[in-house]
């Protein structure tokens, strides 16, 4: 009896701590991505000292998730994504148009990639 | 590097908890699938330790799955006999009457080296002295004598002998353990003077004492004293 509860234990543990993880880590990516939706917005028109603006709100939210990130993720992605956070900054802050684009999208990219990669599908699986 | 050195001092904890929570088993008597999660559980531990890149849950996670799987399958082979058969198989008589029954060894691709190696390891070096082989599914081989040819016990010459129980340690490393103490029914005082026929003057002197069922006491003592 004890054995069963001890192994009903563990396994709710584990789900709780897989479904925890999995939205600790949908909700900051969405977040994250709305505000750089914002910014990319801002850059397409032009719009600079508003991008930059956008950008330290996103480059705020994403210090606030940072650490916990870490724990659940590979050091790799969140080290790609910080670098790529400050390569938009400074192509924002000189003002190239085409840079920044590309650097946003590949920003968001990377966000959304961090989702896919901990989505239970067969793909992740295999 | 202290990085390393704090995550592998995590990782060894855990690895030694979930083996202790596992249970007691030699590794030589492991059944299949306790060596599978012996394997994994290594590999896993290893892995986070050297790269720092990988969080440490990549680590931990895996091996408390292992754990969970590896306390169900337990739980599960104690309550189905049937579950038992399935996962660990069934023991296979290699020799019956001192026959070597050849389709049991061509089934399991156990040649006739491995058997007589084994043979050997169980001090039966003459195949003619076996009447019964097992090899258990754990892979250990099993030699049961023929009777004229197994030690002799008291029974076949019909020798009383008295009960021997398990001794007890009452003294390891210096530390009185007066649980044991308790359980053989004796008393510190009664240990004191037994010690001083040893020319102990204190337990702190002795490295191992214990106690069997006929009372003998055995008494050594430390060779190096803390100063």
């Amino acid at each position: 009896m004890r054995t069963i509860a001890t192994i009903a234990a563990a396994l709710v543990l584990l789900a709780g701590i897989s479904i925890v993880s999995s939205t600790v880590i949908h909700s900051a990516a969405q977040n994250l991505n709305n505000h750089l939706t914002q910014v990319e917005n801002s850059i397409q028109n032009q719009k600079w000292e508003q991008a930059l603006a956008g950008l330290k709100v996103t480059q705020a939210r994403w210090n606030e998730t940072k650490n916990l990130l870490t724990i659940l993720l590979d050091h790799h992605e969140t080290d790609t994504i910080e670098i790529s956070m400050k390569r938009l900054a400074e192509y924002i802050r000189l003002r190239a148009a085409a840079d920044s684009m590309a650097e946003v999208t590949t920003l968001q990219t990377l966000i959304q990639h961090i989702t896919d990669k901990e989505d239970l599908t067969l793909t992740n699986v295999f | 590097m202290l990085i390393t050195i704090l995550r592998t001092l995590i990782l060894y904890t855990l690895v030694v908890t979930v083996l202790r929570l596992l249970g007691k088993r030699q590794i030589g008597q492991l059944q299949p699938f306790e060596l599978v999660i012996i394997i994994m559980i290594s590999e896993l531990a290893a892995v986070p330790s050297e790269n720092t890149g990988i969080p440490l849950l990549s680590g931990v996670v895996p091996i408390l799955v292992l754990l969970l799987a590896g306390t169900t399958i337990s739980y599960l082979s104690l309550k189905s006999l049937t579950f038992r058969t399935l996962l660990c198989g069934n023991p296979t008589i290699l020799i019956e009457r001192g026959q070597i029954l050849e389709p049991a060894l061509r089934r399991l691709r156990y040649n006739l080296s491995d058997l007589l190696e084994q043979l050997r390891v169980k001090n039966v070096p003459n195949i003619a002295d076996v009447e019964f082989a097992i090899l258990e599914t754990n892979g250990e081989l099993s030699v049961i004598p023929k009777s004229q040819k197994r030690p002799a016990i008291p029974e076949d010459f019909q020798i009383a002998t008295k009960y021997e129980g398990l001794p007890i340690t009452l003294v390891m490393d210096g530390q009185l353990l007066k649980e044991n103490l308790g359980k053989a029914r004796l008393d510190p005082n009664w240990l004191q003077t037994e010690l001083k026929k040893f020319n102990v003057n204190s337990t702190e002197e002795v490295l191992l004492a214990s106690i069997d069922s006929s009372g003998t006491l055995y008494v050594q003592k430390k060779q190096f004293r803390a100063s």
